[in-house]
C-alpha cells in the first residue's frame, strides 16, 4: 500500500486511540464531579440529622 | 490529593504528548517501504501503550498479593483501579495494532503469538471485572478477584516474551540482546511519548483512586445517616 494510502489509516488510529485516553479522563472527571456533590449533599443532610 | 500534582501530571503528559505527536510527523521521515513505510509512524504510540498497560496489570498483581497478604481493602482498590486503566490501554494498544497489522501485512489480525497472547490477557482482565460484579460481599469479592488478579498477571511475562522465545513470529522486536532498533530521532518521539502516557496512567491512577475513596465515603455517610434515622 502506498504512504499516501496509509495516511488515513494512521491519522484514524490516532485520532480513535486519543479518544479513548480523553474519553476516559472525562468520564472520571465527571465521576467525580458527581460523587463529590452527593458527598457534601449527605453531609448537609447528617447535619440537619 | 494534591491538586498541583494533578495539574502537573495533566500538563506533563499534555506537553510530552503534544510534542511527540510533532516529532513523529513533522520531523521525523517516512522510512523505507520495506520497514512499513508511514504506517511505522503508529509504532511511537503502539509499544508506550503496551508498556504501561503491561505495567498497570504488574501494579494490579502486586496489589492483589499484599491485599491477601494483609486484607487491606486499599490494596484491592488498588488493584482493581489499575486493572481498569491497564484495560483502557490495552484497548488504545489494540486499535494501534490491528491498524498496524492491516497496513504492514494487509490483514486486520494475525494469529501472531504476541497478539493473540496479549488478547487473551484483555479477556482475562475483563473476566476479572466480571467475576467481582458476580460477587457481592465485600471481603469474598476482594479476595476472588486478588486470586484471579494474579492469575490474569501471569500472561503479562508470557506476552512480553513471546516474540523473544518463539521463533518466526510476525511481530517485531525492538529491543534486544543484538541491540537497539531506532536511531536518535526516533528514540526522541518514543520516550517523549513514553513520558507523557506515564505521566497520564499515574493521572489516571490517582483520578480513579480519589474516585474510590469518594464512594467509600458515600457509603460511610449513607450507613452514618441510616444508624441515626434507626
Amino acid at each position: 500500500m502506498p504512504d499516501i494510502e496509509m495516511a488515513p489509516y494512521v491519522l484514524a488510529a490516532y485520532v480513535l486511540g486519543w479518544a479513548v485516553l480523553v474519553g476516559y479522563c472525562v468520564y472520571l472527571a465527571a465521576k467525580m464531579s458527581k460523587i463529590g456533590k452527593e458527598v457534601d449533599h449527605l453531609k448537609e443532610l447528617l447535619k440537619k440529622e | 490529593m494534591k491538586k498541583a500534582v494533578v495539574w502537573g501530571l495533566g500538563a506533563v503528559s499534555v506537553v510530552a504528548l503534544a510534542v511527540s505527536l510533532y516529532w513523529i510527523f513533522v520531523v521525523l521521515p517516512i522510512v523505507p517501504r520495506e520497514q512499513t513505510g508511514f504506517s511505522q509512524k503508529i509504532f511511537y504510540f503502539h509499544m508506550p501503550a503496551a508498556i504501561i498497560s503491561f505495567v498497570a496489570f504488574i501494579v494490579t498483581f502486586v496489589a492483589s498479593i499484599l491485599f491477601l497478604a494483609k486484607k487491606d481493602f486499599k490494596y484491592d482498590i488498588l488493584a482493581y483501579s489499575s486493572a481498569e486503566i491497564g484495560l483502557v490501554f490495552g484497548v488504545v494498544l489494540m486499535i494501534f495494532g490491528i491498524t498496524w497489522d492491516k497496513l504492514a501485512w494487509g490483514v486486520w489480525w494475525t494469529w501472531d503469538p504476541r497478539l493473540v497472547t496479549y488478547l487473551i490477557l484483555l479477556f482475562l482482565f475483563g473476566a476479572y471485572f466480571f467475576l467481582r460484579s458476580m460477587v457481592s460481599e465485600r471481603m469474598k469479592q476482594a479476595r476472588f478477584a486478588a486470586v484471579f488478579g494474579i492469575i490474569a498477571a501471569l500472561d503479562v511475562p508470557v506476552s512480553f516474551f513471546s516474540t523473544r522465545l518463539i521463533k518466526n513470529v510476525l511481530h517485531p522486536v525492538i529491543f534486544s540482546r543484538e541491540g537497539f532498533g531506532l536511531d536518535m530521532n526516533m528514540t526522541i518521539a518514543l520516550l517523549l511519548a513514553f513520558a507523557g502516557m506515564t505521566a497520564l496512567y499515574v493521572l489516571m491512577l490517582m483520578l480513579k483512586l480519589k474516585v474510590e475513596h469518594m464512594m467509600e465515603d458515600v457509603h460511610v455517610l449513607k450507613d452514618m445517616i441510616e444508624s441515626r434515622r434507626d
